[in-house]
């Protein structure tokens, strides 16, 4: 495709996923009903619950391209596994933020340690690990393997994270039983999250393949001395 | 504070941190593409 044809098709993508965003946020708040056990609350569920999904998907493709760096040894699999990483590291902070907003208006308590939210924690750190360790290698072959093995390492909270409300006592819900109306907000959200998540995914690794190097920021953060390793 | 006003500031502060992200890329994505240009590279 020409470039002009990429830029449109980017065009249009971005405007679709907004206008997804505004249908799903016109859903919510003009036809979601109001869960009866919870109350208004429980409407954070709709943002909360597709962006956690995001984030295990941004973490899996972060570690299918590190798998794929290490077989092949070709740049562009560490420029995705980055940029997915660097994702994932967005969305777990929108995960970590909706939940204790959540948390705070059903349990009145901003944050507990249990099993779900402490791997969830872990699992956020780890990924900031894994940016600020790539910021601090020159080398360009070598940052890519280190970032490589430890991507590999890092994707190993994941499963503890979904497992864990499961095969531990824990206060945070497992399943939970949605009335139609409520499915369809569901729905009406992972829609445009995916779409969000997969374009920064997509726009990141670009970004990171014209620069030759690593982002010079963190989302909006100062660049470490060491640039160069998003 | 009420439970809606919770769950306005969840959708605020996420939407919002999600919206600053993509903006921040895309501002970046521009310069480096005026980078590449200047080098003479891809058009």
């Amino acid at each position: 495709m020409s470039t002009a044809g990429t830029n449109i098709f980017v065009r249009i993508y971005w405007a679709a996923t907004v206008a997804m965003f505004a249908l799903a946020l016109a859903v919510l708040f003009t036809y979601t009903p109001t869960e009866s056990t919870m109350g208004p609350i429980q409407k954070i569920f709709y943002l909360h619950l597709p962006i956690a999904i995001s984030t295990f998907i941004a973490c899996m493709v972060s570690f299918i391209a590190s798998i794929g760096y290490l077989s092949t040894r070709k740049t562009e699999w560490d420029e995705l596994a980055a940029a997915s990483a660097w994702v994932a590291v967005q969305l777990c902070s929108v995960v970590l933020i909706t939940g204790m907003l959540w948390a705070r208006g059903a349990w009145g308590l901003w944050w507990t340690w249990s099993p779900r939210l402490t791997f969830s924690l872990v699992l956020w750190l780890l990924y900031v690990v894994y940016l600020m360790i790539r910021m601090s290698i020159e080398s360009t072959e070598r940052r890519a393997i280190v970032g490589a093995v430890y991507g590999l390492i890092a994707f190993l909270d994941v499963p503890l994270v979904y497992l864990s409300v499961r095969l531990m006592p824990d206060m945070h819900p497992t399943s939970v039983e949605l009335a139609w109306p409520m499915k369809l907000t569901l729905m009406a959200w992972f829609v445009p999250v995916f779409m969000l998540a997969g374009g920064l995914i997509a726009a990141k690794t670009v970004l990171n393949r014209r620069q030759g190097e690593p982002s010079p920021s963190v989302a909006g953060f100062p660049a470490f001395p060491a640039r160069g390793a998003l | 504070m009420t439970s809606a006003n919770y769950v306005i500031i969840a959708y605020a502060v996420g939407l919002g941190l999600l919206a600053f992200c993509a903006a921040k890329l895309w501002i970046d994505l521009r310069a480096a593409g005026r980078k590449t240009r200047g080098r003479g590279g891809v058009s």
